[in-house]
């Protein structure tokens, strides 16, 4: 071949390849369009009666809609969150009925296509919804696989399950660091049946980051008198974050023991775990345990000034008397505060404090702020 | 006789050299668009099994600063605002910086948010210029307002917000641009898969003439602008976030985040200094600093790139003001090259030394200075009479497809994975595809140049392009507060 032939050859293939791949964009478009079309229409069939499409009775209609996909994209939209209901609902009973549910678990068991993890949660998500027996244990594998997707998708689908045997699945995952905490977490969070007596055990693990996750998710269960007796238990916990933990869902459950745990807090060497102690306080909306606030405003740490301002503001119109003090404080941030405190509370009885407040902090006007430099807290860490 | 005879020698040279850095370019073009259509494939299909709904009602989300610099961007600054507080995220406070601007940002901004002078805490981290004003906003408490003496630079509006983040993330975005509500939450659910090494998230955005409008009616939830200019621009974007920056992403040397979204681990950008004042795309010199640092200590880090579209921006609407802009960006980046030349070809960066670096500098830096010698290399060889035409022909109808190959890939990847614009608008991108070459690449070639010789030069500055005038007049300007 000459130059001018090898040029043209070179020409016409990346042509024909582009050609080829604009088709493939037009085409896979316009088949998409058409199957979201079979789906609407499947849709306007049955409207949101998905029992009627996992009864297998349904008509052959819809049979025969879905049967024209092929079986990757079936697993695929079965396992799309972002898909309605009835559309999973639907592409799991075509699963079942093509595909039978012995081949089904296999995949799910990761026996089968070892290497498609996509499948692999696919099958799982799908088992998961007809409620399979085995799918705790499937689930449970899965939750130690190796890959980060596949146990990442098993936390998902207990969280999906509402069981208690989901739950003690996932209370295991976080203690044995399965897959992130916080992801575990957030499914513990969001079970619907009471899961205090599985978390409870967990405040006296050896590991400060399980202690800390199950005194965390203790937080919700307020109704139950002793998890705040327990909890204020671990005000000498060594772990800083334990103890912050302790802080706030103190000041979620409240009770009798909730306060004085939350005043020994204040006093903690950790200022996270001091701004933690006061917004519980704050949330407590003790008044008297205000004049223990006050002296936060002042404190060497900036976080831990802002919190005990935020939790005076919450504690309302009674800690006036005692804020008023603050305003004859040595440190201006104390006083500024203090002044933002009672500007901030509801009108007072008192026409003498409030006065006084507003003197010490006028607010200037939006514009008169502008050429005027800000305080800037540099010296504080 | 002889001067002829060494003349054409040494057309046929530079053309040798030309073909060769060409045919190297595409090769290494398809390695890259081979990993992106894995990464994409990968990333579609995790967002697919991904719990947003659980996370978007989580009370054990990582919290995010997210830092917004703005100067005198009235036309766009409510909508930007607007779509930032929308975010779906449970967790996240708003600090805008506005970098003195002289027009009416400041009074659109308290007009709509209600804000009110008055004292904040913040610490000098790093150093900015001074600030002038704190506001908070009445109406939405996660809203800080920092009014500040103009740095000349964006890093600078940026290090002042960071001196203002409280949170462990911060999220860094422009006041031009108008976010998508999941934005953030499909960002940070990476990072919350693995906190201890994802130091960094960026993510696709489109560009539009005016992102604060919804575009025209169409059956996509997203619309095409019917301008020239602005698609050729949202396809190089989409080319270079999908068919290259995924790519990257998957190789583990992604080193070009976009100041416009990017998410990044607070502790660490306070540790490195925060955003250099001294170059002039802070966002690249930024990305290739903490590269550098995670690989000199040896420690495990990801820096991703998403496929997600999280946003729309302004792009320029006419030539000049584009050249401007894309001059900026080569000046930017070959600031960044020259800056970290060493870690070029030492073993010890890995990828990022061994592929992503020399990629830098061959294909981007040296890119500009490559097409302009072969303009050169080709009026020669026309004046010589060199030129063998219907080799030249084919072999230039096979350059403007094979450069169109990438764009096609990006627009059928992310149609496959979104399908977000309308078939029309796919026809459209499809189309335009290799007219690139013709009626948008010798712009992007001029403005590579120029960036070049400023470079060269030794300019600085920061120039920044014209907003473009609105068809509608959506925003409703006010007297500027200050003069």
């Amino acid at each position: 071949m000459n130059r001018f032939e090898v040029s043209f050859v070179l020409f016409l293939l990346t042509f024909l390849l582009w050609l080829g791949l604009s088709a493939y964009v037009v085409l896979n478009r316009l088949l998409h369009d058409f199957r979201l079309r079979a789906l609407r229409e499947a849709q306007t069939i049955f409207g949101d009666s998905v029992p009627a499409l996992l009864s297998f009775q349904k008509p052959r209609e819809v049979h025969g809609l879905l049967a024209r996909f092929p079986r990757p994209l079936i697993y695929r939209i079965s396992a799309d969150v972002s898909q309605p209901p009835w559309v999973s609902e639907a592409l799991s009973a075509q699963i079942l009925s093509r595909w039978g549910a012995a081949q089904l678990l296999k995949e799910a068991s990761g026996a089968r296509y070892r290497g498609d993890r996509w499948r692999r949660v696919s099958a799982l998500s799908v088992v998961t919804r007809i409620r399979s027996p085995q799918i705790h244990e499937l689930l449970r594998q899965a939750l130690t696989e190796r890959d980060r997707d596949i146990a990442g998708a098993a936390v998902v689908l207990l969280g999906r399950l509402q069981d208690r045997q989901a739950a003690e699945i996932l209370v295991l995952a976080l203690c044995r660091s399965w897959y992130s905490p916080a992801r575990i977490a957030t499914q513990l969070d969001h079970f619907t049946i009471p899961l205090a007596d599985l978390l409870l055990p967990l405040v006296v693990d050896t590991s400060p980051q399980v202690r800390y996750w199950a005194v965390s998710l203790l937080a919700r269960y307020r109704d139950i008198d002793y998890i705040g007796q327990l909890i204020a238990l671990l005000v000498h916990d060594p772990d800083a974050s334990v103890r912050k933990a302790v802080a706030k869902t103190l000041g979620t459950v409240g009770g009798s023991y909730a306060a004085p745990a939350a005043l020994k807090l204040l006093d903690d060497p950790v200022d996270f775990v001091r701004a933690n102690a006061a917004r519980a306080l704050g949330n407590l909306a003790q008044v008297e345990l205000a004049s223990s606030v006050t002296p936060l405003l002042a404190d060497r740490k900036w976080g831990v000034r802002l919190a005990a301002r935020e939790a005076l503001i919450d504690m309302g119109p009674a800690v006036r008397k005692v804020v008023v003090a603050q305003l004859n404080s040595p440190d201006t941030f104390a006083r500024d505060s203090a002044a933002e405190v009672l500007l901030k509370l509801p009108p007072s009885r008192d026409p003498k404090s409030a006065r006084g407040a507003r003197r010490r902090n006028r607010q200037p006007k939006f514009e008169d702020a502008l050429p005027k430099s800000n305080s800037n807290f540099s010296n504080l860490k | 006789m002889m001067a002829s005879d060494l003349l054409t020698s040494s057309v046929e040279l530079a053309f040798f050299v030309c073909f060769v850095y060409v045919v190297a370019l595409f090769i290494f073009v398809l390695v890259l668009l081979v990993h992106s259509m894995f990464e994409s494939r990968y990333r579609g299909r995790q967002q697919e099994v991904e719990d947003y709904d659980g996370l978007r009602r989580s009370r054990y989300t990582i919290p995010v600063s997210i830092i917004a610099s703005a100067y005198n961007e009235e036309v766009m600054i409510l909508a930007s605002v607007a779509s930032l507080l929308s975010q779906s995220y449970p967790e996240f406070e708003l600090i805008l910086v506005d970098d003195g601007s002289t027009d009416a940002t400041l009074s659109l901004l308290q007009r709509e948010y209600d804000l009110q002078p008055g004292e904040y805490f913040y610490r000098d981290m790093v150093p900015c210029e001074p600030v002038r004003g704190i506001f908070k906003s009445r109406k939405d408490p996660r809203l800080v307002v920092v009014y500040k003496e103009n740095g000349g630079k964006r890093a600078d509006a940026m290090n002042c917000g960071l001196n203002f983040a409280r949170y462990p993330y911060l999220c860094s975005v422009d006041g031009d641009t108008v976010y998508m509500p999941d934005a953030l939450l499909k960002s940070m659910s990476l990072v919350a898969k693995n906190p201890a090494e994802v130091v960094g998230v960026t993510s696709l955005f489109g560009v539009s003439l005016e992102p604060e409008s919804e575009g025209r009616p169409g059956n996509g939830s997203r619309t095409l602008d019917h301008h020239l200019l602005s698609n050729f621009q949202h396809l190089d974007l989409l080319r270079s976030f999908v068919a290259n920056r995924l790519a990257w992403s998957r190789f583990g040397s992604m080193l070009c985040t976009s100041g416009a979204f990017a998410i990044w681990r607070r502790d660490l950008i306070i540790e490195l200094g925060g955003y250099g004042k001294h170059f002039s795309c802070e966002d690249i010199e930024l990305t290739f600093r903490i590269h550098e640092k995670f690989r000199r200590e040896r420690k495990p880090y990801r820096i991703l790139s998403l496929p997600d579209m999280v946003a729309r921006t302004e792009g320029p609407n006419t030539a000049s003001a584009l050249v401007r802009q894309r001059a900026r960006w080569q000046k930017g980046m070959l600031e960044t090259v020259w800056q970290y030349r060493y870690m070029c070809f030492r073993p010890s960066y890995g990828a990022v030394g061994m592929i992503g670096v020399p990629y830098y500098v061959f294909f981007e830096a040296l890119g500009p200075l490559m097409l302009a010698v072969s303009f050169v290399t080709l009026g020669f060889a026309i004046g010589l009479g060199l030129v063998d035409w219907p080799v030249y022909l084919a072999m230039l109808g096979f350059i403007v497809f094979a450069n169109a190959i990438p764009t096609t890939v990006s627009i059928a990847l992310h149609d496959a994975a979104y399908r977000d614009y309308s078939l029309r608008d796919n026809v459209r991108m499809l189309l335009l595809s290799p007219l690139d070459m013709f009626l948008y690449r010798p712009i992007i070639i001029y403005a590579g140049l120029r960036g070049t010789w400023q470079f060269l030069r030794g300019d600085r500055a920061w120039d920044k392009f014209e907003r473009n005038v609105r068809r509608t007049n959506a925003a409703k300007l006010s007297p500027p507060v200050r003069g």
